[in-house]
């Protein structure tokens, strides 16, 4: 039995990785959008314990003796808005309520929100990519997949009209044209796109009409 | 024009083949076409070799993608431009090694990963019987070793990386990483038929 090469990949299959390149890729774009949490959830919640536990254990035995209504009185500036509270409490409940203290608000933030990634805005930002590069076929997948797939975004439309007009005009299929168009009409398309689609639309059904010469 | 058209059209193109260090200076000045053209140069082969540490595709494409997000975030630490391949391969042992002490804890509850693609079965098509069998038996040893030695064996004798290569992409010493290399050696040579080290590389380990 022959050994094992070395390197060991000699004896290993090259995995196929063009899906997966294409698919990361579009995550990663997403990702980078997507803005990072400004605290993470660990943080958040072991400060709620060590706060929760200063209040319960070490802040009573800490703080100072609440003062009594008229010491604090005595001691606060006369013509201050709280010197005024404070009379308008005693007045309202006397001397024999002492000050009780404000709880603490522990204010935490929210980290189950959840951010919605904009995949159909990812794949546009593929579109441009492939289509800077000129790998036409990358941007009829693409435009095809938003088309299909996501129709229910607004822009689905538009991804139609690009995706007919490049097997239109640089294709030169004219029947799928016709077929990308008639995807994007019904697709409740922008007004300003209307007129610009049903043109296409006749224009590339006109280019597949079979020639009667 | 549609807004989505407009942008194609002004979008600009780069010539194919320019220089490593030369897209990396374009992608710090914010040229995302670089960016694009630094992904679709490297992607293919850092997956590849995140596939064989990891043995799951899925895991792989989730690390190579944490790897370029923070490889572009960070762009601007990476000292020599046209290494950006062994830097980004260090992003990306990074994050593989995360991953398997994480599994590794998982497994000490009891969760195994399921590992999708082991050894043997990523085997080429014409490989013996006998071939496959030791690609498992090896599977199985790299899984029980350290997560250190695993990745850097895999690294030097799976992917056949260099060996100042390896050591950069684990972050540790050259001495090091030969040191995790011949624990990984003496496990292994013991229970798979192997290639020998040839006498000049085993000089060279040492």
């Amino acid at each position: 039995m022959s050994p094992l090469p070395r390197p060991v990949k000699e004896a290993l299959a090259e995995p196929e990785t063009d899906a997966s390149v294409m698919r990361v890729w579009g995550k990663i774009q997403v990702q980078r959008r997507v803005p990072p949490p400004l605290v993470r959830p660990s943080l958040v919640f072991g400060s709620v314990l060590a706060l929760v536990a200063f209040v319960a254990l070490v802040w009573p035995s800490t703080r100072p003796p609440a003062p009594t209504m008229s010491a604090a009185v005595a001691a606060a500036t006369p013509r201050s808005p709280e010197v005024t509270l404070r009379r308008v409490w005693r007045s309202a409940q006397g001397d024999r309520v002492p000050l009780v203290p404000r709880p603490i608000r522990t204010t935490v933030s929210e980290p189950g929100v959840t951010v919605t990634p904009d995949v159909v805005g990812a794949l546009m930002m593929s579109v441009e990519d492939a289509a800077r590069e000129g790998r036409t076929e990358q941007v009829v997948a693409i435009l095809g997949e938003i088309g299909t797939h996501h129709a229910s975004d607004p822009r689905a439309a538009e991804a139609l009209f690009m995706l007919g007009s490049l097997q239109l005009e640089v294709l030169s299929q004219p029947e799928r044209a016709v077929e990308s168009f008639r995807r994007g009409l019904e697709l409740n398309p922008p007004d300003d796109l209307v007129p610009q689609l049903w043109a296409q639309y006749e224009a590339a059904r006109m280019a597949a009409r079979p020639s009667r010469d | 024009m549609p807004p989505l058209m407009r942008s194609l059209a002004s979008v600009t193109r780069l010539p194919e083949g320019l220089a490593t260090e030369v897209l990396v200076k374009r992608a710090l000045e914010g040229d995302r076409t670089a960016e694009s053209h630094l992904y679709r140069r490297f992607a293919s082969g850092v997956l590849v070799t995140a596939l064989r540490l990891l043995r799951s595709r899925s895991a792989a494409e989730d690390i190579v993608q944490d790897a370029f997000v923070i490889g572009f975030a960070r762009l601007s630490q990476l000292k020599t431009r046209a290494q950006f391949r062994p830097w980004l391969l260090s992003i990306v042992v990074s994050q593989a090694r995360k991953r398997l002490r994480r599994e590794r804890l998982l497994q000490w509850v009891g969760l195994d990963a399921v590992a999708e693609a082991p050894l043997h079965l990523q085997a080429l098509g014409s490989a013996s019987v006998e071939a496959r069998g030791e690609l498992a038996v090896l599977d199985g040893l790299l899984r029980q070793l350290p997560v250190a030695h695993r990745l850097a064996w895999t690294l030097r004798y799976v992917e056949g990386e260099k060996l100042d290569d390896v050591a950069t992409a684990m972050g540790k010493s050259l001495a090091t990483t030969k040191r995790y290399l011949l624990a990984a050696e003496q496990q292994i040579a013991a229970h798979v038929s192997l290639d020998p080290l040839n006498a000049l590389e085993l000089e060279s380990e040492r």
